[in-house]
């Protein structure tokens, strides 16, 4: 990057307010840098370079009479599964390979209404179905670090964007971990919001009483500016919370003292390697060190996090899919003489191995006969991993745990059997089964590669949790580990 | 629980997708062993326990049954595949 342009936020922001950069400068410094860097990473599926531009001169235009907020002229990413308008749109499939949306998501037209300007749209798994960005139709993002590694997913596109600095911000979402695991595997600063904070309008579903939309950054700080535009209630989404937001920025100098984390037992029985378990450890001591106070809690049902996902995200995935006929938008094969033949080719033909998966287990699990056994059942076990969440926080304001149980693993390794890239998502399912917000950051390296360390908030709780990661940012520099410093590799 | 080829061959129909010969054997095994996976939850007690579907235990909201904001057909039907004279076409359904 040239060193005239800074990378946090706030910097950009005032450099853009007091014209030591142009909106446009800067938006064609990130435009080449993925155009130098990117064909290796493959972390974009577009690139809208002659819409970019556009933005900034008018993101300029509104600096320049004063009229411009805080975000105005900085260049941001979008995961390629919020719809953006007359802007190819696929979701990492063939499916929508050929899908020009009539309209955009909310908070595309709220980024919009900022004046943010948006460089490209970001590789994703298919559907959002995926922990390693291996299932895009697109082919696999690489991980910045160590390009024989996975960079996480399903926003796995977002969080390599991010710290191969081809974008300050990206936007992702998360169902399972889906911003979260990617943020660790990168290392970078990765927020999933309580569930219905923001709209889910325009963001192709895949299991609606999961999916949250969130931010990917380089901290906690940056977060917590770009939240403030795009959290929020918009009637369009039916599932969207009304309740009035807050100046996430506002507790950014949140103390320690006193918190009390919760340290789920449950969640250590899973084996950790001696470098993720130091690292972890190392960020407990600083959060003590802080002032925060650790305490050990129990949530007894966690174990069971993640066969209730895999039914409930397959069932509700193999509904919201369902959509996908041929007709309308879309993939449609070729040559069909009736219209199951029609259906049954175009799904074929557009779906990946993934997605046909999750379909057919969901189909299982709504069928008749079966669907008390899975889904009710499902369900009701969900409704016991929020009573323990409920319950902890009876006793203390967050929880901390790793983010991942390993650190990136390299590409191709657990493509045969689908539960071992299920297992991945470990400490993340708990807060998503129960629409808790949480965040990743980094908390150092093992053997080169980043890991996260994952804060779980009450509800709404997002303004003091940024306000502690930001804290810890404060006091440490993981955040600024970049694969350049790590080696000599230049990005 | 475990299916066998032919329930994942009824399974692909009621889904409207085609699973190949040559794949049917590890989309059953696969099947079988996120079955294996998610019959953990049998382990777990739930009399008495209701069912949650929204997260935050919200009912969904109603609002007015009137267009707020509309796309014009012309837009939507850009996206369509295979569009003649403002129709969507589909292969013959009624002989």
């Amino acid at each position: 990057m040239d060193d005239s342009f800074p990378k946090e936020i706030l910097k950009i922001s005032d450099g853009l307010k007091k014209r030591k950069f142009s909106s446009v400068e800067i938006t064609k410094e990130y435009l080449r840098r993925i155009k130098a860097y990117d064909r290796e990473i493959n972390s974009f599926i577009t690139i809208c370079e002659e819409t970019a531009i556009e933005s900034a001169l008018e993101a300029d235009k509104r600096i320049a009479k004063g009229a411009a907020g805080t975000l105005a002229g900085i260049p941001y990413a979008n995961k390629d599964l919020f719809c953006t308008k007359d802007i190819l749109t696929t979701c990492g499939s063939r499916m929508l390979s050929n899908f020009f949306p009539p309209y955009d998501a909310e908070i595309i037209s709220r980024a919009k209404e900022n004046s943010l300007v948006m460089l490209g749209k970001t590789n994703m798994d298919e559907f959002a179905m995926g922990s390693s960005n291996e299932t895009s139709y697109f082919g696999a993002v690489k991980n910045p670090w160590d390009l024989r590694k996975v960079p996480g997913g399903s926003s796995g596109g977002s969080a390599a964007a991010v710290i191969a600095n081809l974008t300050p911000l990206a936007t992702g979402t998360d169902t399972g971990g889906s911003i979260r695991q990617p943020s660790a595997f990168c290392g970078v600063s990765g927020l999933k919001p309580t569930y219905g904070r923001i709209s889910r309008y325009g963001m192709v579903a895949f299991a609606s009483s999961l999916d949250q939309a969130g931010i990917i950054g380089h901290s906690a700080a940056d977060l917590a500016f770009f939240l403030n535009i795009i959290a929020g209630f918009d009637p369009k989404d039916s599932t969207c919370i009304e309740k009035p937001t807050e100046d996430y920025s506002r507790n950014l100098n949140f103390p320690l003292q006193g918190i009390k984390f919760g340290l789920p037992k449950e969640f250590f029985k899973t084996e950790l390697n001696s470098g993720l378990q130091q690292i972890f450890a190392n960020a407990i001591s600083l959060v003590e060190k802080l002032g925060g106070k650790i305490v050990d809690i129990n949530l007894p049902h966690s174990s069971l996090s993640i066969p209730a996902y895999y039914v409930i995200a397959p069932a509700e995935c193999s509904s919201n899919l369902a959509r996908y006929d041929g007709i309308r938008f879309g993939h449609r094969a070729p040559n069909t003489s009736n219209i199951e033949e029609l259906y049954e080719k175009t799904r074929s033909e557009g779906f990946g191995a993934e997605v046909k998966r999750r379909v057919l287990i969901g189909t299982y699990a709504l069928s008749s006969g079966y669907y008390d056994e899975y889904y009710t059942k499902a369900q009701k076990v969900r409704r016991l991993i929020k009573n323990d969440f409920s319950e902890a926080y009876k006793s203390v304001d967050f929880i901390l745990s790793p983010t991942t149980p390993t650190t990136a693993f390299p590409l191709n390794e657990k493509t045969d059997d689908p539960t071992l890239m299920y297992l991945q998502d470990i400490f993340t399912i708990p807060a998503s089964l129960a629409g808790l917000p949480a965040i990743s950051i980094p908390a150092g390296l093992d053997k080169g590669l980043p890991v996260g360390l994952q804060i779980i908030g009450d509800y709404f709780q997002e303004a003091r949790m940024l306000g502690v990661a930001n804290k810890i940012q404060q006091t440490t520099d993981w955040h600024k580990l970049t694969p350049k410093s790590n080696s000599e590799k230049k990005l | 629980m475990t299916v066998t080829e032919e329930e994942i061959t009824t399974l692909g129909k009621l889904s409207r997708i085609a699973i190949a010969k040559e794949d049917l054997d590890s989309y059953t095994k696969q099947i079988n062993l996120i079955l294996k996976l998610v019959s953990e939850l049998n382990k777990a007690k739930t009399d008495n326990i209701s069912p949650i579907s929204h997260p935050l235990d919200l009912k969904a909201r109603l609002r007015k049954d009137i267009v707020l904001e509309d796309i014009p057909l012309e837009e939507k039907q850009k996206c369509g595949p295979e569009v003649e004279n403002d129709l969507y076409m589909v292969p013959k359904v009624i002989d």
